[in-house]
C-alpha cells in the first residue's frame, strides 16, 4: 500500500510515531507531509483567501498552518478525524493574522478578482459579476457565523466536522449557517 | 411549501457564493524547508529542556522523598512507641496480652508474670528488658533526634537498659518510688525488691542515683558497679558499693546473669524460644506463608512457598533451597530417619539432610499441590501426583512402581498408609476413594461418587481412616479394610481449611482455615473431644517427641496432643 492509499487519519498516525524518533527518519516524514500537503494546500489556501486573506497572507497562513501542523502533530487524538484538526490549526493561524492586522492596524483590502488563478476559470464571471464585492458581503457577515460560512462552502466540511472544528453543537452549526445565509441574501438584496 | 421555499431561497444563495478551488502557488519543498528551519530549533530546545525537565524531577523526586522520609522520622520522633522485639511467657500491657512486634505507645503499663520476660526497643537508640514479674509504665516517650526523652516507672521488679550516648538536652530516666536513676549513655539495671528497696547494677557508663524527695547527695555510680538502697535511707546505703564482675567483657546479654547473680532474686536467663528466633528472623509475608515446621532433632525445618529453610537450635539459618519459582512451592516437608523429603507443584520430588544439602532429585515425580505431600512408608517413599498417579521411590530416589488410579484421576491430597495391613488409602479428584494393597499389589476397595472430590490429607489408622471434604466441611470416618462408612459428621467452620491435619492416638485435628479454632475429634466415633481457642492465630503446627503443638503467628507454641 502506498502512501496514497493511506487515509488522513493513518498518514497523520505514522507521522506521530515518527515524532518520536526524530530526526533519524526526516525523509519518510517528508514523504507523509508532502502527501498531506497535496491533499490540503489548495484548500487551505482557497479557505484562507475566501476567509478574507489577502494573496500573500493567505499564502503565509498555508505554509504557517503545516509548520504548526508539524509542531502539534504529537497531541493529535488519533481517535478523531483529521481534518477537522487539522483546520482548527489553519483557523488558528487565520485569527493570528487577523490579531496581527489589528496590531498594527493594517486593514488589508484585496481584490480577489486580480487573482490570476481566479481568472483561470471561465465559470468565475457566471458566479458572480463583481467578486470582490461578494468577499465585502461575507466580510460583513459576524466572524462566529462567518467561520462556518467559510468551513461549509470554502473547506467543503459537513456540519458535524464544521461542530468539531469549531467547537459548538452540530445543530448551533447548522443554525449559524443559516443565519450567515439570510444576512448574505439581505445584503445581495440591498445590492441589487 | 414554506420550507421548500426556504430550502430554494437557501440553495440559490449558496450557489451564488460557490466560488472554485484556487492553486496554491507554493511548492511543498520550500514549505519543508520553511517547517525544518521553524521548527527544528524548537524541537531541540524542547528536547533539552525535557532532559533538563527529566533530570529536576528526579531530584525534585528525591527531594520529595528526602522530606517524606524525615517528616515520618520527625513523626516517629513525636509520635514514638516501643517495639516489642521479644516476648517470652505472659506479658500483659495495659490489661490486654503483649505480642511479637507490637507497638507500645507512652502511658502504657507493662507487667510480666513470673516465668516471662519482653524486651522492647524505646527509641533508636534504647533497648529495655523487662524482667520477670516486673511492673512499669512508659511514662513517657519522646524520640525527637535533638532531645530524646524517657521516663519509666517502676512499680516492681527489674528493669535492664541498654542506651547509646545521650546528648545535652536528652535524659533517660527510671524512677522508683524513692529513687530517680538517671544515666547519660550506658547499660544498666534497676530493680525494686519486694520491700520496696531499689537496687540498681551498672555496666557501662555512669548512674546518676537522686532521691525522689529532693533530700540527700546525688549517687554517682559508675561502670562495674551495683547498689542496694532502702526506703529513705539514701543518705547510707545499706550495702557498699559492690564490683559487679572483674569481667571486662560484659555485655548486656553476656553478663546479665552475673550482674542478677549479685543481685540475687532475679531470674538468670533472658532468652527467646528457638521458634521465637525463627519466627522473629522472618518476614512478616513470609510468616503468613508458613506452612510447616519439622523439628529434626536439634534443627528445624520450615517451608515457605517455594523456599525451604533449615535452622539451627538457635534460631540462625543454616541454608535455604529455593525452587526457583514462585509459582513452584513445595509441598509441606516430611522427615525420614536422615531426610528432609518434598514434592514440588511443577514436578520433581527432593530429598535434603538435615542440614540443608540437596541429596537427590527426582524428576520423574509428577506434579503435587500444596495438600499432596509425600508420605513415607516400609515400601518406600509415597508420592502422590497430579498426573503420575500415586509413584514409589525408594528412599535413594529412584522410582520403583506407580500406582495408577482406575480413571487417570489427579490425586491433590496425600495418601493414608497403615503399616500393619499395608494398606495405602488415597483419594481423587473425582470425588473417588481408594483402598489398595502394597502387600498384595492391588486394588482392594473403591468408593465412587463420594459428595465431593477429595482434596484434603487422609488421616487416620487401622480402625477408621477420616477424610474431610474441604469444600462442604463434612467429615466422614471409613473402614480401611472395606472402605464402609463409619460415621458421618458435618463441621462448618472447618471447610476450606489449608492446615495440614493430624492424627496422634485415635485423635484427629482440625484447623479452621482462620487458624483461630483447632477442633480434636476421636477418630472411632467423629464427635468432639475438644475445641482449642488459643489467644492468638495458629500459623502451623510442630510435632516433637513432646506432641503436638501449635505455633501461633506471635511464635508462642500451644500444647494441642500430649
Amino acid at each position: 500500500m502506498g502512501i496514497k492509499d493511506l487515509t488522513d487519519e493513518e498518514i497523520v498516525a505514522r507521522l506521530k510515531g515518527l515524532a518520536s524518533k526524530r530526526p533519524e527518519f526526516r525523509d519518510q516524514e517528508a514523504q507523509y507531509f508532502e502527501e498531506l500537503f497535496k491533499r490540503y494546500s489548495n484548500q487551505t489556501y482557497s479557505f484562507c483567501r475566501y476567509y478574507g486573506l489577502r494573496r500573500d497572507d493567505a499564502n503565509d497562513a498555508v505554509q504557517e498552518s503545516f509548520i504548526l501542523l508539524d509542531r502539534k502533530i504529537h497531541l493529535f487524538d488519533e481517535n478523531r478525524r483529521f481534518k477537522p484538526y487539522y483546520f482548527q490549526l489553519v483557523m488558528n493561524v487565520i485569527r493570528d493574522k487577523y490579531r496581527k492586522f489589528k496590531r498594527e492596524k493594517v486593514y488589508p483590502i484585496d481584490n480577489i478578482s486580480e487573482d490570476k488563478e481566479i481568472n483561470k476559470s471561465p465559470a468565475f464571471d457566471e458566479i458572480l459579476q463583481n467578486q470582490d464585492m461578494l468577499q465585502r458581503i461575507i466580510d460583513k457577515v459576524p466572524k462566529k457565523l462567518r467561520d462556518i460560512l467559510t468551513l461549509k462552502l470554502y473547506a467543503d466540511m459537513d456540519f458535524e466536522s464544521i461542530a468539531e472544528t469549531t467547537g459548538i453543537s452540530v445543530r448551533s452549526a447548522y443554525n449559524y449557517y443559516d443565519q450567515a445565509l439570510d444576512i448574505i441574501k439581505a445584503e445581495m438584496g440591498e445590492i441589487q | 411549501m414554506k420550507q421548500n421555499q426556504q430550502i430554494e431561497s437557501r440553495n440559490s444563495v449558496e450557489k451564488k457564493l460557490e466560488r472554485p478551488e484556487l492553486e496554491y502557488q507554493g511548492n511543498f519543498e520550500t514549505v519543508w524547508k520553511k517547517m525544518r528551519e521553524v521548527n527544528d530549533p524548537l524541537f531541540e530546545k524542547k528536547k533539552k529542556q525535557l532532559t533538563f525537565f527529566n533530570t529536576a524531577s528526579a531530584y525534585s523526586l528525591l527531594a520529595v522523598v528526602f522530606l517524606l522520609a524525615g517528616f515520618m522520622n520527625y513523626r516517629a520522633f513525636f509520635v514514638a512507641r516501643a517495639a516489642v522485639t521479644v516476648a517470652i511467657g505472659k506479658t500483659i500491657v495495659n490489661g490486654r496480652p503483649l505480642s511479637l512486634s507490637q507497638e507500645i505507645s507512652a502511658g502504657s503499663r507493662i507487667q510480666t508474670e513470673k516465668d516471662a520476660a519482653s524486651e522492647l526497643k524505646l527509641t533508636k537508640k534504647t533497648v529495655c528488658r523487662v524482667l520477670p514479674d516486673t511492673d512499669l509504665t512508659l511514662q513517657t516517650l519522646d524520640d525527637n533526634p535533638l532531645s530524646q526523652k524517657i521516663q519509666l516507672i517502676l512499680e516492681k521488679g527489674s528493669v535492664t537498659i541498654q542506651t547509646g550516648k545521650l546528648l545535652k538536652n536528652e535524659s533517660l530516666q527510671v524512677c522508683t518510688k524513692d529513687f530517680i536513676v538517671s544515666v547519660r549513655g550506658t547499660s544498666f539495671l534497676v530493680g525494686v525488691d519486694v520491700s520496696g528497696n531499689t537496687r540498681v547494677a551498672v555496666e557501662e557508663g555512669t548512674v546518676w542515683i537522686d532521691p525522689q524527695n529532693g533530700k540527700g547527695e546525688t549517687l554517682i555510680l559508675k561502670a562495674g558497679y551495683s547498689v542496694s538502697l532502702e526506703t529513705n535511707s539514701f543518705n547510707k546505703p545499706q550495702r557498699p558499693l559492690n564490683p559487679i564482675s572483674n569481667d571486662d567483657s560484659l555485655k548486656i546479654s553476656g553478663s546479665l546473669n552475673k550482674v542478677l547473680e549479685q543481685l540475687g532474686t532475679f531470674v538468670t536467663n533472658v532468652s527467646t524460644s528457638p521458634i521465637q528466633r525463627i519466627i522473629g528472623s522472618l518476614k512478616s509475608d513470609q510468616y503468613k506463608a508458613l506452612a510447616t515446621l519439622v523439628r529434626t532433632g536439634t534443627q528445624y525445618v520450615l517451608n515457605l512457598e517455594n523456599n525451604i529453610c533449615f535452622y539451627r537450635e538457635d534460631g540462625s539459618e543454616i541454608t535455604r533451597y529455593n525452587s526457583g519459582s514462585a509459582e513452584n512451592p513445595f509441598t509441606p516437608c516430611l522427615a525420614s530417619k536422615d531426610k528432609i523429603i518434598a514434592g514440588c507443584e511443577q514436578g520433581g520430588l527432593y530429598a535434603f539432610s538435615y542440614n540443608g544439602k540437596l541429596v537427590w532429585l527426582n524428576k520423574q515425580a509428577g506434579k503435587s499441590k500444596y495438600n499432596a505431600f509425600p508420605v513415607i512408608t516400609s515400601y518406600g517413599i509415597l508420592h502422590p501426583s497430579l498426573d503420575k498417579g500415586l509413584q514409589v521411590f525408594t528412599e535413594d530416589g529412584a522410582l520403583t512402581s506407580t500406582i495408577t488410579t482406575p480413571g487417570n484421576e489427579s490425586i491433590f491430597a496425600a495418601p493414608l498408609f497403615l503399616p500393619h495391613t499395608g494398606m495405602v488409602i488415597y483419594g481423587t479428584d473425582n470425588a473417588a476413594l481408594y483402598g489398595y494393597s502394597l502387600k498384595e499389589n492391588k486394588l482392594i476397595w473403591s468408593l465412587k461418587d463420594l459428595s465431593d472430590r477429595i482434596v484434603y490429607p487422609v488421616i487416620g489408622d487401622s480402625r477408621c481412616a477420616v477424610v474431610l471434604f474441604r469444600a462442604t466441611g463434612k467429615i466422614v470416618g471409613y473402614d480401611p479394610a472395606t472402605g464402609s462408612e463409619l460415621w458421618s459428621e458435618t463441621h462448618p467452620e472447618l471447610a476450606k481449611s489449608s492446615f495440614k491435619p493430624y492424627f496422634k492416638n485415635g485423635q484427629c485435628v482440625f484447623t479452621d482455615s482462620q487458624g483461630t479454632t483447632a477442633v480434636i475429634l476421636d477418630s472411632s466415633t467423629g464427635k468432639v473431644l475438644k475445641r482449642i481457642e488459643p489467644k492468638g492465630t495458629i500459623s502451623a503446627f510442630l510435632e516433637d517427641p513432646n506432641g503436638l503443638s501449635a505455633v501461633l503467628t506471635d511464635g508462642t507454641t500451644l500444647s494441642i496432643l500430649p
